[in-house]
């Protein structure tokens, strides 16, 4: 080498090297770095958190068992075919990111639909699709919300069923991305009785594929259950045809897990909650195309979008970053309700010890969303919520007059024995006709973190101009209007659009002996009528199928399908449209 | 059939069909300068990820040399040659319109054999010649990577063509070459990579005037 040319190349590469510094800083031996590897694309590619000019693009490589570091080439075209790139550049692969490669594509034009690769010499990854998000004016975009994915229930058909769409701005995932337990860590009594609701006969058709086998709790487990669930080819083919915008719910921690701890986390035999939470978030992190928080801070995901003039997406985080511990027993959580004054005020909604107010997000939080709202200048206020925001009363069965007799003592005795005996059927009789909720179905959703629900709430009534709250975590289809007491009497609020699950469970299964389109009647019949109670409607329930719901935004209206599938046992399935509804602008209320 | 190698086959037929006598014009020393056209074969990349084949412009160059007759009808020179070209176009990953610039310079000890034909004052000649690259990989790439280093390696090159003389101290000479370096290093830039197997290969022609002493 001559010093002439090298010093000259020096300055030349000045800026460029400062932009990589920390990759050059990290370089192995670099002759390692040119060996020729056996490199594969194991898991598909992905795309996330777009932008008016950028994207996450995401895809892991893998080398032969031993091998070190290595980089990929990775570009963007706007040609299927990959000619012409507009952009690229180098990316390392490493066994300290699991092999996962994130990028954040920059220099993109808005609303503008591009396709992606990763090129390991003559190993080419599936090329991928996304779209950056529009700018100015805006007619219309159509996003796709999913929750709750569980490979060992079933096979991901409504997953397939979405990646046959190719007119989706976006598909958000709202949690429960996957599942951490074991074989035996998720039964239901349908799967104990091997029928649900709808007469099929239940199963865990993949459970044999369950990897690890055991309930995750370390870093190394985490990656392998995330292995496990982006091997299936319908969530493949979902992430490679859409730019994803996430949040975790609990299960990509825990069962019930918030700030502090988790129901399903046991420190004696599982260390640390700490610990274990650091290592789902950054397994988290590596393997969802996902932006890391400028700070490095894993825990921090909540985030806004902005679709063009028409609608801003506020992805919050309700499980972890500030949620104080659930009401951990139902005659705490009644006392919450039953000891609200009519201010709306909770004084029993405190934290052990602190007399303060529980917290479902951190002050810090609250104030993004409020800001994020107020500057809205768009129509429409989308936000990415975990669990159920309305307030849902159990379905009152001992009084419906829409079931015939027969039928309602079929379902009271499916109760009885769900609960446990008569006692049970008793209380559930009583907190139905109270208009007060089934603890166990609304322990660790917002309705038991009742000041910090109203206070939520507020923010969107006074903040927002049409808020849309959508939801995940129950497994089952719900839409309703919410309401809040003020000052001048009862106010609309918005609307909350819960997806049905995925794959995971729901009340056909929990339930199997309570016809699934009975108790979505009366759950809609009891959620309706008024009650001591009851402030919030609901306009829809399903309770039987798996889907996802398809968001079509106007500037006028917003236009809610939710897709089921019938089945998730086998591959084999039909999709239907089971409910549309409509939302007109500054209604703030279903049609 | 590669145009090098039918240069190279060329000269090889031209030499079997055995020299006759030397130009009597032909004398001891000469300076001559040369004007090259290049056709490069495409830069074989092995960098890491980037496995591909890098096409690069057709180019002028540029050279001076000073020979001596030897034995007849052997010649030895000293050349040196000047050469720059421009990436065109990476094909496996389908990247055109790259950036940067391939710079080399050599220094040649040619053996050049002169062949008289009695029908005609044209001489044909052919020769090999053996030296030193000194290769500039200039940021060959796009705005994402590019290949950058330089390095000096041992080049060799064949040669076939023939002169005409002008009058007795001037002469033109045209000939076809074919030039090839050895592998040189450079790498993968930002993130330095060793890139492996770069060797320049040019197929040129050569147009010179000599002036002989």
């Amino acid at each position: 080498m001559t010093d002439h040319s090298e010093s000259r190349r020096k300055v030349l590469r000045g800026a460029l090297a400062a932009s990589v510094s920390a990759i050059a800083s990290a370089t192995p031996g670099t002759e390692a770095l040119a060996r020729a590897l056996n490199v594969s694309f194991t898991h598909g590619v992905a795309s996330g958190d777009p932008l008016a000019d950028r994207v996450i693009l995401w895809t892991r490589a893998v080398a032969a068992e031993g091998a070190g570091d290595f980089f990929l080439y990775w570009s963007v075209s706007e040609q299927a075919d990959m000619r012409r790139p507009i952009t690229g550049g180098l990316l390392r692969a490493s066994a300290d990111n699991d092999w996962c490669c994130k990028v954040d594509a920059s220099g993109l034009q808005p609303g503008r639909l591009y396709y992606y690769q990763f090129v390991y010499r003559d190993r080419r990854s599936p090329v991928g699709i996304t779209r950056t998000l529009p700018v100015g004016d805006v007619s219309n975009i159509k996003l796709a919300f999913f929750s709750c994915s569980n490979h060992p229930k079933g096979f991901f058909n409504v997953y397939r069923e979405a990646a046959r769409r190719d007119d989706l701005n976006a598909v958000l995932h709202l949690g429960d991305y996957l599942y951490e337990y074991g074989p035996t860590g998720y039964e239901t009594l349908g799967l104990r009785l091997g029928r649900n609701s709808l007469g099929q006969t239940v199963t865990q058709p993949r459970i044999d594929q369950l990897s690890p086998r055991n309930e995750i709790v370390s870093l190394t487990d985490y990656r392998a259950r995330f292995a496990l669930y982006r091997s299936d080819p319908d969530l493949q083919e979902l992430h490679r045809k859409n730019a994803w915008i996430t949040v975790w719910d609990d299960h990509e921690s825990t069962n019930d897990s918030w700030r502090n701890g988790a129901e399903n986390h046991q420190p004696a035999t599982e260390g640390p909650w700490e610990v274990r939470l650091q290592a789902s978030a950054r397994a988290y992190n590596e393997w969802m195309p996902i932006r890391t928080a400028s700070d490095g801070n894993l825990l921090r995901i909540s985030r806004a979008f902005d679709f063009g003039n028409l609608a801003r997406l506020v992805m919050i985080d309700t499980r972890i970053e500030g949620r104080d511990q659930y009401a951990v027993t139902q005659d705490q959580f009644l006392s919450f309700y039953l000891s609200a004054r009519p201010d709306g005020t909770f004084p029993a909604d405190v934290v052990p010890g602190t007399n303060t107010p529980r917290r479902m997000i951190s002050a810090a939080q609250e104030s993004f969303i409020q800001t994020q709202l107020a500057t809205s200048a768009q129509p429409w206020q989308i936000i990415g919520n975990q669990t159920l925001l309305h307030f849902q009363s159990a379905p009152n069965f001992a009084d419906t007059r829409l079931l015939p007799p027969p039928v309602r003592d079929q379902i009271l005795a499916g109760i009885q024995q769900f609960l446990g005996g008569p006692v049970g059927l008793a209380q559930y009789t009583q907190l139905a006709r109270a208009g007060l909720p089934l603890y166990d179905f609304v322990a660790d959703s917002w309705a038991a973190y009742p000041t910090a629900r109203t206070r939520f709430l507020g923010t969107l009534l006074q903040a927002a101009r049409n808020p849309l709250v959508l939801t995940g975590d129950s497994h089952n289809s719900w839409a309703a209007n919410l309401r809040l007491p003020t000052a001048s009497g009862l106010a609309n609020v918005g609307v909350e659009l819960a997806t049905p699950s995925v794959s995971s469970p729901g009340f056909e299964e929990a339930l199997p002996d309570l016809p699934a389109s009975a108790l979505a009647a009366v759950a809609v019949e009891s959620n309706t009528a008024p009650g001591p109670a009851r402030v919030d409607q609901l306009v829809y329930a399903e309770t039987g199928r798996r889907g996802f719901v398809l968001l079509d935004i106007t500037r006028e209206r917003v236009e809610a399908q939710w897709i089921l599938v019938n089945n998730v046992f086998s591959r084999d399935y039909t999709a239907t449209v089971d409910r549309t509804l409509r939302v007109a602008a500054d209604s703030r209320r279903f049609a | 059939m590669p145009m090098q190698h039918k240069i190279c086959a060329g000269a090889i037929l031209l030499f079997l069909a055995g020299p006759n006598t030397v130009d009597a014009s032909d004398r001891g020393f000469y300076l001559s300068g040369l004007v090259l056209h290049d056709d490069y074969q495409d830069l074989a990349i092995d960098a890491g990820p980037i496995l591909g084949d890098i096409s690069l412009d057709q180019s002028w160059g540029y050279g001076l040399a000073a020979g001596f007759k030897v034995a007849s009808p052997l010649r030895l020179e000293l050349e040196f040659a000047s050469r720059e070209t421009d990436p065109l176009e990476l094909r496996a990953l389908d990247i055109p319109d790259l950036r940067g610039a391939l710079e080399w310079q050599s220094l040649m000890v040619n053996a050049v054999f002169d062949l008289r034909l009695d029908s005609t004052s044209l001489v044909p000649y052919l020769g090999a010649g053996l030296g030193l690259a000194s290769v500039d990989v200039d940021r060959i790439g796009t705005a994402f990577f590019d290949i950058n280093g330089d390095d000096d390696a041992l080049a060799w090159q064949a040669l076939i063509g023939f002169s005409v003389p002008l009058d007795s101290q001037w002469s033109l000479a045209l000939d076809a070459r074919y030039l090839k370096s050895d592998d040189l290093s450079v790498s993968l830039q930002p993130v330095g990579v060793p890139a492996e197997m770069i060797q320049v290969e040019a197929v040129s022609v050569a147009a010179s005037l000599r002036y002989h002493f």
